[in-house]
């Protein structure tokens, strides 16, 4: 069986700096993986790579078996900010890829279902709170029904009850979805209650990987978590990132 | 655990959401506000005229003003219409030659480096400069005017939607990349709308200019329009016929610029800046 996802980059460098050093990543499909490190470790260059929005390398990333040139239909991408086109009502975005006369679809409507939005299908940006709104790029990047989802510290910019939320938010639709989710993040606590892999990623490279076998619904306050936080924590300070 | 469960916990968090309209705080001031100072300096001038404080045969009282405009009759009608048609198409030609310019100076570093610094070089030329050499090119009928008004609506378009494009945000930007959306579509789908506060800035300061321009190719050799009739109350010295054409281009330009407000007013209702919450 081939793999979801099969990234290598020798090398990518800004200027003199080496932002990845030698990375190779393998995703298999339904898995949840994140990906820490401090900032500027290569981590969000790396989910930019996969994305095909950064080119400029000369690696490769193959989606189930394809070498991947550019943006696909088949990698949604959710990005730290919502990004939501503020003159487009909320069903409009979600459905922004299929242009403004599918805003109708009703493929739309079961996913500002599925994220608790549908009563503000017709809103405006403006009026949903960040928490809202970073629903709405959900829905977006779930409407292509992509097999692999990007997520670019998806949840840093909203508070804490939210975050909670939308993080059990995604990991209900990305099971019912069938979608494979990599996952930037700063947050280590994060990290550890939604993946099933751990990559700890340190000057461009992996640092290490923390595998977590608990079973789902997990406990935040489960012990086996606990557990593996510390061990990603003890991985970053033995590199001397914390 | 199944998604329709959860949202139903999600929901709850919508009504707690902040309101689409903030409750203004005295509400809004009456539009009759705007009235005032125009109807007060009015009634003041008929004082002073009819008290004699004013000299009559040059500063004709306002009543006198309106009896002069019953008088220019249906003649003035027709002085509006020229002038009004005027505005219309050198505006209409002037602003969507800036909206192509812009975009194509916006989008390709080239393009920019060839010919934005021609369009700064003739945007610093006075308009009446323009005058002598559209009549020795273009002749004494419409199409000097038409094409003195589009020159003049042409740079404030031109150079509040290039700034717009400039300033789009490089983030939405991205994310049409996400969407491979072609060059074509990107200007269609995102960096248009996303610059149309700026394109609206542009084509109200660019319809106060074209109606300046107007003046200006009016002056010259015109035999029919508001700039016409000012000429005309000069050489027969009527100052009541000046102050008429005056009067009627601040009320035309107010109008005509109160019909953009209004279509800009509705086309961004999607932004959130203090203008809409001002409402």
């Amino acid at each position: 069986m081939t793999a979801l996802l099969d990234v290598h980059v020798p090398s990518k460098r800004f200027g003199d700096r080496r932002v990845l050093d030698n990375f190779s990543l393998t995703l298999e499909a339904g898995e949840i993986v994140s990906l820490v490190g401090a900032s500027g470790c290569g981590k969000s260059t790396l989910l930019r790579i996969v994305a095909g929005l950064d080119r400029e390398h000369d690696g490769t990333v193959t989606l189930k078996g394809q070498p991947q040139h550019g943006v696909s239909r088949d990698i949604g991408v959710i990005f730290q900010e919502p990004r939501l086109l503020p003159w487009l009502t909320v069903a409009q975005n979600v459905g922004f890829d299929a242009d403004a006369a599918r805003a109708r679809d009703p493929h739309v409507f079961t996913l500002l279902e599925e994220v608790g939005l549908s009563q503000v299908a017709d809103a405006l940006p403006k009026a949903l709170s960040g928490g809202m709104a970073q629903r709405v790029a959900i829905a977006r990047g779930l409407f292509n029904r992509p097999p692999l989802l990007l997520l670019d510290e998806p949840f840093s910019a909203v508070d804490a009850f939210t975050r909670i939320r939308l993080q059990e938010l995604l990991l209900a639709i990305a099971r019912e979805h069938d979608t494979t989710l990599l996952l930037v993040t700063h947050d280590v606590d994060e990290a550890a209650w939604l993946s099933d892999r751990v990559i700890v990623m340190g000057g461009g490279r992996v640092l290490d990987e923390v595998t977590i076998t608990e079973q789902r619904p997990r406990s935040r306050r489960s012990p086996a978590l606990t557990e593996a936080r510390n061990r990603i924590l003890e991985i970053l300070e033995g590199a001397h990132v914390l | 655990m199944n998604t329709a469960a959860r949202t139903s916990s999600l929901q709850a968090t919508v009504s707690s959401a902040r309101p689409a309209v903030p409750a203004g705080r005295a509400g809004r001031p009456h539009p009759a506000l705007g009235w005032v100072l125009p109807v007060l300096t009015l009634l003041a001038f008929e004082a002073l005229v009819r008290s004699g404080l004013l000299a009559a045969h040059l500063f004709p009282a306002p009543s006198e003003i309106v009896r002069t405009l019953f008088d220019l009759g249906s003649g003035l009608a027709s002085h509006i219409g020229v002038s009004l048609a005027r505005v219309a198409g050198g505006f209409a030609i002037g602003a969507s030659l800036a909206v192509i310019a812009a975009v194509v100076v916006g989008l390709d570093r080239r393009a920019e480096a060839l010919l934005d610094p021609t369009f700064q070089a003739l945007r610093a030329v006075p308009s009446l400069a323009w005058v002598p050499l559209l009549l020795l090119w273009l002749g004494i009928d419409e199409t000097p005017k038409i094409t003195l008004i589009a020159i003049g609506a042409f740079f404030p378009v031109y150079l509040n939607l290039l700034s717009g494009l400039r300033n789009v945000d490089r983030k939405l930007v991205e994310l049409g990349e996400v969407y491979g959306l072609s060059r074509t579509a990107l200007v269609r789908r995102i960096l248009l709308p996303a610059s149309l506060p700026s394109l609206y800035t542009g084509l109200r300061v660019g319809l106060s200019l074209a109606w300046m321009f107007l003046v200006a190719a009016e002056l010259i050799a015109a035999t029919r329009g508001l700039g016409y009739l000012l000429t005309d109350g000069r050489e027969t010295s009527r100052p009541d016929i000046v102050l008429a054409a005056i009067l009627l281009l601040a009320v035309l330009g107010k109008l005509s610029d109160s019909v953009l407000k209004s279509l800009e007013k509705r086309a961004l209702v999607w932004r959130d800046a203090l203008e809409t919450r001002l409402g």
